[in-house]
C-alpha cells in the first residue's frame, strides 16, 4: 500500500511517499506564495522519482499551516500532531518535542504515543526560523552557517531583545562596539534558546526530548538549547521531513481502516488540476472574519 | 464618528431565540440614559460593582450607564478601533484595559463636541455623567481609570466602593466575614451620604427594597437557567450566554429583565426537556475563561462546526451567584446590609471548593474545579486578554489544577476583550484542532480513572 504526507510549511514544503514500511521519496523545496501549483509540482516530482501515479497512492494527508491548499490531500492533520507522530515513530522514547519552524515554534507532549499537551509561540517571531534568517541577513552571512559560526564563539555577546527589530538593531550595535560575528551569533542563539525554553518549560520538560523542523538542522540552536535544558536532545537524521513523515503514517492507518470501496471514493473526490490560489472560485465559499 | 458599513464582522449566530432578543436591553441602557438627561435626570457611569453601588444609585433616581459594557457593544460591532486610537494618541499604552481605553476615547470625543454625544456613536453613545461610580473589587486599572476620566469630565465627582476580598484562611477565622460585612455596610453608608449630597435627595429605603426583592429574583431564575445547562447535549452554548448575561448582570432590579429569563429559561427547558443539544454536533464539551473577544464571538460558532465543541460554562464572575441561604437573610431588614450580603455572597461562595482542593480564591480556580464534573467538562478554553492582567493572571494556574486534579487539559488562545488588532482567529483554529486530539487522550483518562465523566 503506497501513501503520502505532505507538509506546506511557511518556508518549506515537505513530501514523504511510503509503502506503509519505509520511505520510498522524501523531498523539500522552499515553499511559495502559490502552494496550491506548489503542491502539484512537488508530489509529480516525488512520485516521478519513486515511479509512481496519483492513483496508486491510497491515501495523502497534508499537514502544515497551508494544508488546506492541497487539492489533492484526503485529509488535513494539523502539524501538532504530524510531528508527534513522526517524532515518536522515529523515537518512541521521546516525552517532550521541540519543533522549531519557519514562522512559528511549538512544544508538544507525548505519552503512550498521544499527544498529551502542547504550547505554540503567539505572535512573536523569537524563537522561530523568521528570526534567524533576519539576523542571518543583518549580518551578511548565510543561514546554514550561522549555527556552526556560532559555535566557534569564544564571548558570547549579550543579547537581551528578543523582539526582531530590536535584535537586529542589537546586534549591529554590537558589531560597532567590536564584537565578532560568531560571538553576536552566540549571544542570539543563547537568548532564543532561553526563549524557546521557557516556552517549553511550561509543559514540565520530560526526558527523552527531541528537536525538529528546520530549527533543528541549525547546530548553534541545539547546542544552546541543550546547554540551557541541561541534557542532549534527540536529533532526527532529517528533521525537516518529521511532520510529512507523520502525515504518511496517519494515511497509512487511516487506509487500512477503510474498505477498497471507500477508498476508490475518496480517490474519486481528488482534484488533480491544478487550480491555483487566486482564481478558485471555492475560494468564495470559505470563511470571511 | 462615521459608521464603517466596509467592517467584516464576526457576529454569532446564537442558537437561543431568547439571546437574539438580549440586545434591547444593552441598547435600552443607553438610549434610556439618553432620554432621562433630556428630562433633566442624573446620569451616572458606572463599573461593574456587582451590584454593590447600583442599586442605590438607582433608588435615588440616577440613572446608570456601564463605561464596560459600552467597550464591549462597540467591539461588538467593530466600532471600538476609532475610540482606542484617540486614546493611543492621547498617550495612554496599549496595554491599558481595553474597556478602559474605549471609554477614554469616547470621553475625549464628547468633550471635544462640546459635551453633545458626536453623531454616529454606536449605539445613541453615553449621556454625560454626573457621577463616576467605581468600585475596587477584581481589577487594579480601574482604580486609575475613572480617575484619569477626570481629564476629559470636568468636575464629575469619583466615588470608590470597596469590597474585602479575603483568602481561605482568612475566610474561614472567626467573626472574619461579620467584620467584612460591617465594613461594607459601612461603605455603602457612606456612599448614601455622599449621593443624598450630590442629588440633594433622599435615599427612598422602601424603593429600595422593592428594587432588591426584584433582583434577587431575577439572579435566582439566571442561576437556574445555569443549572438547566449541566445537561448532555448542552442547550445553552457560550454564544447564547454572552447575550443572555446583560439583564442579570446590569439591570437585576429591572421587572422586563426578570420576564425576559423566564422566557430565556422556558426555551432552554424544553430543549433539556427534549434532549436537543444548542449546537447539532456536540462531540465536545469545554468550558470558557476569561472574557470572551467580544469583536468576534462567532468565532465560537466555528469552533462548534468544525469540531463539535460546545462551550457549557464561561467564566464564574459574569453568572449570576447561587442564592443565598435563607439563614444568611434571617431578620436582615437594612437594604443596605442585603446589598452588602449579596455582593459578598458573590465574591466568597466557591471558597468552600477552594478549601476542598487546597487552592486560594485570589487564584480563581475554584469555579472551573467544581463545575468541571458538574458540567461534564473535556476541556478548559483560557483567554489571556493582552490587556486585562486580573482576567489573566490565574488562567495558567486554573489550566494547570484542572489538568492535574481533573484530568480535564487547557488551550490557551490570546486575544483581546475590545482590541481586535491582537486576536488571531487562524492561530486559535490551528490550536483547537490539535487539541481536539488532546481532548480525546484525557477522556481515555479520566474513564480509565474511573472519573464519572
Amino acid at each position: 500500500m503506497f501513501v503520502a504526507g505532505i507538509d506546506i510549511g511557511s518556508t518549506i514544503t515537505k513530501i514523504v511517499i511510503s509503502n506503509g514500511t519505509e520511505i520510498l521519496a522524501s523531498m523539500a523545496t522552499p515553499t511559495s506564495a502559490e502552494h496550491r501549483r506548489l503542491a502539484f509540482r512537488v508530489m509529480d516530482d516525488a512520485l516521478a522519482s519513486c515511479f509512481l501515479s496519483y492513483n496508486e497512492i491510497e491515501y495523502i494527508v497534508a499537514t502544515g499551516y497551508g494544508r488546506i491548499n492541497v487539492p489533492f490531500a484526503d485529509q488535513q492533520v494539523t502539524e501538532i500532531t504530524c510531528h508527534m507522530r513522526g517524532i515518536n515513530f522515529l523515537f518512541p522514547n521521546v516525552r517532550t518535542i521541540i519543533d522549531i519552524g519557519g514562522q512559528d515554534s511549538k512544544g508538544i507532549k507525548v505519552k503512550d504515543g498521544k499527544q498529551v499537551d502542547f504550547i505554540m509561540n503567539d505572535k512573536c517571531a523569537a524563537g522561530t526560523g523568521r528570526f534567524f534568517e533576519q539576523i542571518a541577513d543583518v549580518l551578511g552571512v548565510k543561514l546554514e552557517d550561522i549555527g556552526e559560526m556560532s559555535l566557534r564563539s569564544k564571548n558570547p555577546a549579550s543579547i537581551s531583545s528578543l523582539c526582531t527589530v530590536f535584535a537586529e538593531q542589537e546586534a549591529l550595535l554590537r558589531l560597532s562596539e567590536g564584537a565578532s560575528i560568531e560571538d553576536i551569533l552566540a549571544g542570539i542563539h543563547k537568548a532564543n534558546a532561553s526563549r524557546i525554553h521557557s516556552m517549553i518549560g511550561k509543559l514540565k520538560i520530560e526526558q527523552d526530548v527531541a528537536i525538529t523542523g528546520g530549527g533543528a538542522k541549525n547546530l548553534g540552536l541545539v547546542r544552546a538549547l541543550e546547554q540551557r535544558i541541561g541534557f542532549p536532545l534527540v536529533v532526527p537524521p532529517e528533521p525537516l521531513i518529521t511532520g510529512a513523515l507523520g502525515a504518511a503514517l496517519i494515511a497509512r492507518e487511516t487506509a487500512t481502516k477503510l474498505t477498497p470501496q471507500q477508498l476508490k471514493e475518496k480517490k474519486a473526490k481528488r482534484r488533480l488540476e491544478a487550480v491555483t490560489f487566486f482564481d478558485d472560485p471555492k475560494r468564495g465559499s470559505e470563511i470571511v472574519l | 464618528m462615521e459608521k464603517d458599513n466596509s467592517v467584516k464582522t464576526m457576529k454569532s449566530a446564537k442558537t437561543l431565540k431568547t439571546a437574539r432578543e438580549a440586545g434591547y436591553f444593552g441598547k435600552k441602557m443607553l438610549t434610556d440614559a439618553i432620554k432621562a438627561q433630556e428630562e433633566g435626570h442624573p446620569i451616572g457611569w458606572s463599573m461593574v460593582s456587582w451590584w454593590q453601588g447600583d442599586f442605590i444609585a438607582k433608588a435615588m433616581g440616577m440613572h446608570l450607564v456601564y463605561p464596560e459594557n459600552y467597550g464591549a457593544f462597540c467591539a461588538a460591532v467593530r466600532q471600538a478601533e476609532p475610540y482606542l486610537e484617540i486614546a493611543d494618541s492621547e498617550g495612554f499604552p496599549n496595554n491599558l484595559c481595553g474597556y478602559a481605553r474605549n471609554c477614554l476615547g469616547f470621553a475625549k470625543s464628547l468633550r471635544d463636541n462640546n459635551y453633545v454625544i458626536p453623531e454616529g456613536a454606536p449605539g445613541g453613545g453615553l449621556a454625560r455623567p454626573v457621577l463616576l461610580l467605581a468600585s475596587g473589587t477584581a481589577c487594579d486599572a480601574r482604580y486609575k481609570w475613572f480617575q484619569s476620566l477626570g481629564r476629559y469630565l470636568n468636575d464629575v465627582p469619583v466615588w470608590n466602593l470597596e469590597m474585602p476580598q479575603s483568602g481561605v484562611k482568612e475566610y474561614y477565622l472567626k467573626d472574619n466575614k461579620e467584620k467584612n460585612l460591617r465594613f461594607v455596610v459601612k461603605e455603602l453608608r457612606n456612599f448614601v451620604s455622599f449621593m443624598e449630597n450630590l442629588l440633594k435627595r433622599k435615599l427612598d429605603h422602601d424603593k429600595l427594597k422593592v428594587m432588591l426583592d426584584q433582583a434577587l429574583k431575577t439572579l435566582n431564575i439566571a442561576w437556574q437557567v445555569d443549572l438547566l445547562r449541566r445537561a448532555v447535549p448542552s442547550p445553552m452554548v457560550s454564544q447564547d450566554f454572552w447575550s443572555v448575561m446583560i439583564p442579570h448582570f446590569y439591570l437585576p432590579d429591572d421587572p422586563e429583565a426578570y420576564s425576559f429569563y423566564e422566557r430565556v429559561y422556558a426555551e432552554v427547558k424544553e430543549r433539556v426537556d427534549n434532549g436537543i443539544g444548542a449546537i447539532p454536533n456536540e462531540k465536545y464539551r469545554m468550558m470558557f475563561s476569561e472574557l470572551p473577544p467580544w469583536h468576534s464571538i462567532g468565532f465560537f460558532d466555528e469552533l462548534s462546526k468544525r469540531y463539535g465543541i460546545a462551550m457549557v460554562m464561561e467564566s464564574w464572575n459574569y453568572h449570576a451567584p447561587t442564592p443565598m441561604p435563607e439563614e444568611e437573610l434571617d431578620g436582615v431588614t437594612d437594604p443596605l446590609e442585603i446589598i452588602a450580603r449579596l455582593t459578598y455572597h458573590k465574591w466568597m461562595e466557591h471558597n468552600e471548593v477552594a478549601r476542598e482542593f487546597d487552592t486560594s480564591p485570589g487564584f480563581f480556580n475554584a469555579a472551573y474545579l467544581k463545575w468541571a464534573k458538574e458540567y461534564r467538562a473535556d476541556g478548559f478554553f483560557a483567554h489571556p486578554l493582552m490587556s486585562c492582567r486580573p482576567a489573566t493572571y490565574t488562567l495558567m494556574h486554573t489550566r494547570n489544577s484542572l489538568e492535574e486534579k481533573l484530568k480535564v487539559p487547557g488551550v490557551v488562545v490570546p486575544g483581546d476583550i475590545i482590541d481586535l488588532r491582537v486576536f488571531n482567529a487562524d492561530e486559535g483554529f490551528s490550536k483547537v484542532e490539535a487539541f481536539v486530539e488532546t481532548m480525546d487522550h484525557y477522556r481515555d483518562l479520566r474513564k480509565q480513572a474511573g472519573m464519572a465523566w
